[in-house]
C-alpha cells in the first residue's frame, strides 16, 4: 500500500531498528533513507544518547513503584473517564434526524402526528430548510422526549449545513444548489396545506418572536 | 461505558485475534510476533481472574509468562468487554513491569520535570492503547518496549530541553573563543581511557551546555568532531559550528572536570 511516510512511523521503526543504544552508523543508515526527517533523527537520537548517558540529577527523590503506578494509574482513570464522555456524546450526536426517527423506533408520520406537525414539515426539519432559530422550544423538547436526545444536540444539529431543497429531485436541468436562505418556522406552517387548522394556530401560537417562545 | 456494536462481536469459528490495522513504513500491516499470538490465544478463553493471575508472572522463564504486548492486547479485549476492574488490574501490571524503566531514564532531571516527564510518557503509551476506536495503539501490541522508548525518548526531549533553558549554566562560545584566542592556548581532541569515560560520567551534570552535549557525544558515543563522510553526522555539524569551536568547547569540558576530580581529592585524569 502507498501511503505518506510519517515521522511517527520512521521514529518507531528507528528506535526497533537501533536497539536499546543509539549508534551513529544507523544513523547516518536511517538518514540516507529518509532524508527528509534528517534533522528529526539526529534531534532524536541526540537526545537519546544524553538519556542513555547523564548520571542523575543531585538531590532527587527516590520513588518507590508503588508512588509511580499509583500516578500512572490515576492517568489511566483520567482517560478512560474523558473516553467515555467522548463516547457517550458521540452516542447522542444527530448526524441525519430521519435516521434517528428508524432508531428510535417511529415512522415519519408517526412522530409528526406526536409533535402535532406534518410529515413535510418534519422533512425540512430533517434536510435542514428551516431556520434554526425560529424552531420553538416546545419543539425541539418534544423531538428530545421522542428521540431520547439532548436539547443541545437537536438544536445541533438543525444549525448544520442546509440540505438539499425539497424541490429540487423534480429539476434535473443543472445541478442543484444548497438552499441558502432557510425558511422561517412559522412562515413553513403558514404555507402547509397537510396540517388541520387546529394544529397550525398550536404552532403559530408561539410566533411573534417571542411572548410563548 | 459506551459500547461499541462493531467492537462486540466475540471471535467466532475458533479463536480469530483482533486484527491489526496500521501499516509499517514498507506498507504492510503490523504483524504480532507468533509468540505473542501463542500467548494471547492461551489465556483468551480463561476468566479474567486467572487471566490477571498470569499477567502477574514477573518471570520470563516460565511457561505462563506473558510478554507485555499481550497484556495490551488483553487491555483493549477487556475494555471492549466493558470489564473495567480487569481492564485496571491490567493496566496495573504493565505499569509494575515498566513505570521503574520510565522513572530511570528520566533521573537526571529534577524531580518536578521528572514526574511529568514520566506522566507524559504514561499518557502517550495509554492514550493509543485506550483508546479503541482507533488503531493507533496497534504498535504496542507488536514491539511494547521499542515504542515505550520511542515515547521516553519523546518527552525527554521536551524535558531535558526546558531544564536546560531553566540552567543558568550556559557559556557564550564566541565570547569564550575571543578569550581563549588571545591567550593562544592550544586545542587539542584529548583522548580518554575507558577509566576516565566511567568516572568523568558521575560529573557530566556539572558541566554547562551545549559544551556538556558535545562531550557526551564526543567520548559516549563516538560521535567525530568533523567528518569526512558527508553523510556522517558530525558534531560541527550538529551544532553548526567550526570544529575549532568545538575542540574548545571539549577543552574547557576537560578543564571542568580535571578541577572537579581534584575537589574530589583523586588525580586529575591526564
Amino acid at each position: 500500500m502507498n501511503k505518506e511516510i510519517q515521522l511517527e512511523d520512521v521514529l518507531d521503526a528507528y528506535v526497533e531498528a537501533t536497539g536499546e543504544t543509539p549508534d551513529r552508523i544507523i544513523l547516518r543508515e536511517w538518514i540516507r533513507r529518509y532524508p527528509k526527517f534528517r534533522r528529526e533523527l539526529i534531534e532524536f537520537t541526540v537526545q537519546w544518547s544524553l538519556m542513555e548517558t547523564l548520571p542523575p540529577s543531585e538531590g532527587t527523590k527516590a520513588v518507590n513503584e508503588d508512588t509511580l503506578v499509583l500516578r500512572a494509574m490515576s492517568i489511566v482513570s483520567d482517560r478512560l473517564h474523558a473516553l467515555d464522555l467522548r463516547d457517550r456524546a458521540e452516542e447522542l450526536e444527530i448526524s441525519d434526524l430521519l435516521e434517528e426517527i428508524k432508531k428510535a423506533g417511529l415512522k415519519i408520520n408517526n412522530l409528526a402526528k406526536q409533535c402535532d406537525l406534518s410529515t413535510a414539515i418534519i422533512t425540512k426539519l430533517a434536510k435542514r430548510l428551516i431556520e434554526p432559530t425560529s424552531i420553538p422550544e416546545r419543539l425541539i423538547d418534544c423531538l428530545c422526549s421522542l428521540l431520547q436526545k439532548k436539547p443541545e444536540n437537536i438544536r445541533e444539529y438543525f444549525q448544520g449545513a442546509a440540505g438539499w431543497p425539497l424541490s429540487v429531485r423534480y429539476c434535473a436541468i443543472a445541478p442543484p444548489e444548497p438552499q441558502e436562505e432557510r425558511e422561517n418556522f412559522f412562515d413553513a406552517i403558514r404555507r402547509e396545506r397537510t396540517m388541520d387548522e387546529k394544529q397550525r394556530q398550536l404552532w403559530l401560537s408561539y410566533d411573534t418572536r417571542g411572548t410563548n417562545r | 461505558m459506551a459500547r461499541h456494536p462493531e467492537l462486540t462481536q466475540p471471535p467466532k469459528g475458533g479463536i480469530k485475534l483482533r486484527p491489526l490495522k496500521h501499516r509499517a513504513l514498507d506498507g504492510s500491516l503490523y504483524q504480532r510476533d507468533q509468540k505473542v499470538e501463542e500467548q494471547i490465544i492461551s489465556v483468551i478463553l480463561l476468566d479474567a481472574s486467572s487471566v490477571i493471575k498470569r499477567a502477574k508472572i514477573r518471570s520470563k522463564g516460565s511457561p505462563d509468562f506473558l510478554k507485555e504486548e499481550v497484556i495490551v492486547y488483553l487491555i483493549r479485549e477487556y475494555l471492549i468487554r466493558q470489564d473495567k476492574a480487569t481492564v485496571g488490574a491490567l493496566c496495573e501490571i504493565l505499569f509494575r513491569r515498566c513505570s521503574s524503566y520510565i522513572k530511570y531514564k528520566f533521573l537526571s532531571l529534577d524531580d518536578a520535570l521528572s514526574e511529568q516527564a514520566f506522566s507524559e510518557v504514561i499518557r502517550d503509551v495509554m492514550d493509543p492503547i485506550l483508546d479503541i476506536k482507533d488503531n493507533n495503539g496497534d504498535y504496542f501490541q507488536v514491539r511494547f518496549w521499542s515504542g515505550l522508548r520511542r515515547k521516553t525518548i519523546d518527552a525527554g526531549r521536551k524535558y531535558y530541553t526546558e531544564q536546560k533553558k531553566r540552567a543558568k549554566k550556559t557559556i557564550n562560545d564566541e565570547e569564550d573563543m575571543a578569550i581563549h584566542d588571545k591567550i593562544g592556548e592550544e586545542i587539542q581532541d584529548t583522548a580518554l581511557s575507558a577509566e576516565d569515560i566511567i568516572f568523568c560520567r558521575q560529573a557530566l551534570n556539572i558541566l554547562p551546555e551545549p559544551i556538556r552535549t558535545a562531550f557526551v557525544l564526543r567520548y559516549y558515543h563516538g560521535w567525530q568532531i568533523e567528518s569526512d563522510d558527508p553523510e556522517m553526522e558530525s558534531i560541527s555539524d550538529y551544532f553548526g559550528k567550526t570544529s575549532r569551536t568545538i575542540r574548545h568547547w571539549l577543552t574547557q569540558a576537560h578543564k571542568i572536570l580535571r578541577k572537579w576530580h581534584r575537589g574530589e581529592g583523586k588525580e586529575p585524569y591526564s
